[in-house]
């Protein structure tokens, strides 16, 4: 049987799924019942007695100085209870990851809705009312809207303080990219822009406040980490942050977003909360959520990639601009892993690279599905399928020639010392979707509707990029808690802080603590995402699972210490003898054996503890921030996803026609579970491919704020989907040899359209979204630029 | 000097402290001497440097450390400390 031994020890990964006990199972959705008998309770469907109801009031011009706030009329409004401003912050009136934004503005406004007010009323219809009647007067600043405007400009400053309007700057330099790219046998430069994305969450953003008799506040909110929304809290209140309980309902959708706005939220309404000692519930309208809250990163990229005769890759220089909006927050985390990522799962020996997060007079950027790397896919990919054909080389080939394996150097300098068998996928991939035959085909169409077959490679750094201290070891660690209780009844309670937003990690976790236990999953619960479980990192970059589920795993490890010991006591032998296996412990000799059952109780009668708590520490190696280069990420996924498209050339109307996805992400814990990932980041990235774009106006407003001007696919939109293709390429660094699917997969699928448009065509795409009108252009003219500010006329009929 | 308020963004034995500091490497050398050396990396490359990955606000203005360290702190400033890569 195929072993891989893990570095952490207790973890042992056994790649045969037969082998295993639960893990490699399509087991159930633990909450799938709940879901479907609407037991399961979402934040909207929850009232408490007397609860008021919290609406913000956003500021109208999207920079200015704060001069005046007229309530005299809003007061007026019958059920209208009271009004918080920035002078009700008894504490730091600074929120978010980089704490740099105001919970409500006190003097100055850098993005149009920024929140400057909130109206307190007996109802929602007295809230929206009042807040209707709140005047407030700002004296306009010049704004900017454009990054590269802001990048270059001293005159005009955001952040006036700064000196310019770069939030954050950083810079890859490995090897000698200058010198290599004079030299090189085939050098090709291409610049490519993406788009602002909206999460697209089916529910909105909300939080209920509940004030406590100790002073403190419960807030019931959508989040990714509740511990930094307490702290972000307490600190906000001026309260100790025990006094702040994070809890997590039922949550619909937050593909990053909710990471952000949970902070958001939950500091105004504990806020108002703190101050009325009323339960308040704060709740966005759709058109709210959009034009406020956090948005994907959008980026300008100059690439210059040069190339031997023989399709070697040689050197990589790039220029990456990020737009932050108003505030840095997680820009230049989605930089950084924009930049770790930005040569793709390749080897490139030489690469320098300069990134710069820049501020602009718009909503700001938050985390979002792929974080940064569907940005660095879609130029990386971009620049193989140019190489490719200025070396006359199928896309395939090179992509093949030169993709990471086991032992190669990656973008930052760093050793891929995990077992990866990316080579492996992206073979059997181009099998299954019968690449060569259908290249061949696709060869000398003349009609103006074309058929284009292309590839899109990604790849998904696993865990939190630097790491933090360890608090024992002096080291730098990614890490992971957790709690497994064993109550009267015998069953088995997982507590951490990992949050369930529906993806399946619950179940997952579940499935790790079955196998180690030898019960079945119904007879383990999973309590995860409030703040008084341990505390474990955010459930963010892919790392729910692999990482969290580290901590589950050893505290697994040592209940079943615990009760093996127990057994070989009552069974009469040495613990060596005992197994653990469907709810029952067995001498293995005599195949005596007792339950878990028996073992808990005597263990409970005995007062020996069940209740496990565990730290996991996974050490990591060195990264130099001034170079960037070392040791980016623990391990890497990887997703590789070919595309069928049918572009027609009179009308530059592109339609994907089939999609072959996969993935090479470690073990699969549970197939179904990883197989609903993977269509369903096949759609999210057919969305970032084709049609998704937060589009502003003159003014810095969302010009397209509702889901009938900002385009999500359909089903109409979905194209056939195959089987995807899985290959377990087992982690050392993750559970069972786990590693992350999420956001490893919608990266890959942005390029591989754009390389079958550019099969279809002749013509390579280089803007994202690539919609009907930038095809058009392309074909007419060779570019997709218009000449024009967007205006929101133009900005909304864009739309459809 | 001025009494300042100081917060770590990360997990560390102790993310928030009340102290005088003049400039933010009072504050820097107070949290390593409160949390121990494991929190020393994040503000000191092996090599003596100033650890560029981590940012400084006071009172919400980012900064690098570079940067803050020439900023005189005055009395009820607001200070983080954070890694900028984190997360995604």
């Amino acid at each position: 049987m195929p072993r891989a031994r893990s570095e952490l020890a207790f973890l042992e990964t056994v790649t045969d799924t037969d082998a295993y006990f639960c893990v490699g199972k399509n087991i159930a959705k633990i909450d799938a019942v709940d879901k479907v008998t609407a037991k399961a309770k979402y934040l909207e469907d929850m009232k408490f007695e007397g609860m008021l109801h919290a609406r913000v009031v956003g500021s109208k011009v999207p920079h200015g100085i704060i001069r005046r706030i007229d309530l005299s009329e809003a007061k007026k409004v019958p059920g209208v209870i009271d009004f918080i401003t920035s002078k009700d912050v008894p504490g730091e009136n600074l929120i978010g990851y980089i704490p740099e934004m105001p919970v409500l503005a006190t003097d100055r406004v850098r993005y149009y809705a920024e929140p400057i007010v909130l109206v307190v009323a007996r109802d929602p219809e007295s809230a929206l009312e009042g807040s209707n009647k709140v005047r407030i007067e700002i004296e306009p600043l010049p704004m900017l809207v454009d990054p590269l405007q802001s990048f270059q400009t001293r005159v005009t400053l955001i952040h006036q303080e700064s000196g310019s309007n770069i939030a954050f700057n950083m810079k890859i330099s490995k090897g000698d990219a200058k010198t290599v790219l004079e030299k090189a046998a085939v050098v090709v430069k291409g610049e490519y822009k993406i788009a602002p994305r909206d999460h697209g969450y089916i529910e909105r953003e909300s939080a209920i406040g509940i004030p406590e008799e100790d002073g403190g506040v419960t807030v019931i909110t959508q989040q990714q980490n509740p511990h930094v929304v307490q702290r972000n809290v307490a600190r906000v209140l001026s309260i100790p942050t025990d006094l702040v309980r994070i809890v997590q309902p039922f949550i619909g959708g937050s593909f990053g977003g909710k990471n952000d706005m949970g902070i958001v939220l939950a500091s105004q309404v504990a806020l108002a909360t703190h101050k009325l000692k009323r339960p308040i519930l704060l709740h966005y309208s759709r058109e709210e959520s959009l034009e406020r809250h956090s948005k994907s990163e959008s980026a300008i990229i100059e690439y210059v990639s040069a190339a031997s005769a023989e399709g070697d890759l040689l050197a990589a220089k790039v220029k990456v601009i990020i737009d932050s909006g108003a505030y840095a927050t997680r820009s230049p985390s989605v930089l950084w892993r924009t930049a770790a990522q930005i040569t793709g799962p390749y080897e490139v020996p030489n690469v320098e690279l300069e990134g710069y997060c820049v501020y602009t007079n718009k909503v700001y950027v938050g985390a979002f599905r792929g974080f940064g790397g569907t940005t660095a896919a879609f130029a990386a990919e971009s620049q193989m399928d140019a190489l490719a054909s200025k070396l006359g080389m199928s896309p395939l080939e090179l992509r093949l020639r030169n993709i990471l394996r086991t032992g190669s150097i990656a973008t930052t300098g760093q050793r891929i010392d995990d077992g990866i068998d990316f080579e492996r996928t992206l073979q059997e991939l181009a099998r299954s979707a019968d690449w060569s035959g259908k290249r061949q085909l696709n060869a000398g169409q003349e009609s103006s509707v074309r058929r284009g077959i292309g590839v899109g490679c990604s790849w998904h750094g696993i865990g939190i990029g630097w790491g933090s201290p360890s608090k024992e070891k002096g080291k730098i660690v990614d890490w992971s808690s957790a709690n497994v209780i064993v109550g009267e009844d015998a069953k088995v309670t997982i507590q951490t802080g990992i949050v369930e937003m529906g993806q399946g990690t619950n179940t997952a976790l579940a499935q790790v603590a079955s196998e180690i236990l030898g019960l079945p999953v119904n007879m383990i619960s999973v309590r995860t995402g409030s703040s008084v479980w341990p505390e474990t990192g955010g459930t963010h970059a892919s790392r729910g699972l692999t990482h969290g589920g580290l901590a589950v795993a050893k505290a697994c490890r040592d209940l079943k210490a615990i009760v093996l010991r127990i057994g070989a006591e009552q069974l009469d032998c040495d613990v060596e003898n005992v197994t653990m296996v469907s709810g029952e412990i067995r001498n293995v000799t005599t195949h005596g054996a007792m339950s878990w059952n028996e073992a808990v109780s005597i263990a409970h009668k005995k007062e020996m503890p069940l209740n496990i708590s565990a730290r996991v520490e996974i050490p990591r190696e060195e990264f130099d921030p001034e170079t960037g280069t070392g040791q980016a990420f623990l391990t890497y996924s990887f997703s590789a996803t070919i595309a069928e498209v049918q572009v027609d050339t009179l009308t530059g109307e592109v339609k994907a026609t089939k999609l072959w996805p996969a993935v090479a992400a470690g073990k699969i814990v549970n197939p179904a579970i990883a197989e609903d990932q993977v269509i369903g980041g096949t759609i999210f990235g057919l969305g970032t491919a084709l049609m998704e774009e937060v589009l502003f106006d003159s003014k810095g407003r969302v010009a397209n704020g509702s889901f009938s001007t900002y385009l999500l696919p359909t089903m109409a939109d979905v194209p056939e989907i195959a089987n995807p293709l899985f290959i377990e390429d087992v982690s050392k660094y993750g559970v069972y040899g786990a590693k992350g699917i999420g956001e490893v997969i919608p990266s890959s699928i942005p390029p591989a359209i754009s390389s079958a448009i550019y099969n279809a065509t002749g013509v390579q795409m280089t803007e994202l979204p690539i919609t009907k009108e930038r095809v058009w252009r392309m074909l007419k003219y060779g570019t997709t630029a218009t000449g024009e500010r967007v205006e929101l006329e133009e900005s909304v009929s864009r739309c459809r | 000097m001025p009494l300042v308020k100081a917060s770590l963004l990360f997990p560390a034995s102790k993310e928030r402290l009340e102290l005088e500091a003049g400039t933010i490497l009072d504050v820097i050398k107070a949290f390593v001497r409160v949390c121990g050396d494991g929190v020393r990396k994040y503000f000191y490359l092996d090599s003596g440097d100033f650890n560029g990955a981590t940012f400084v606000t006071i009172n919400g203005k980012l900064f690098t450390i570079r940067e803050a360290k020439k900023i005189p702190l005055t009395d009820g400033d607001i200070v983080f400390l954070g890694q900028v890569i984190d997360g995604g």
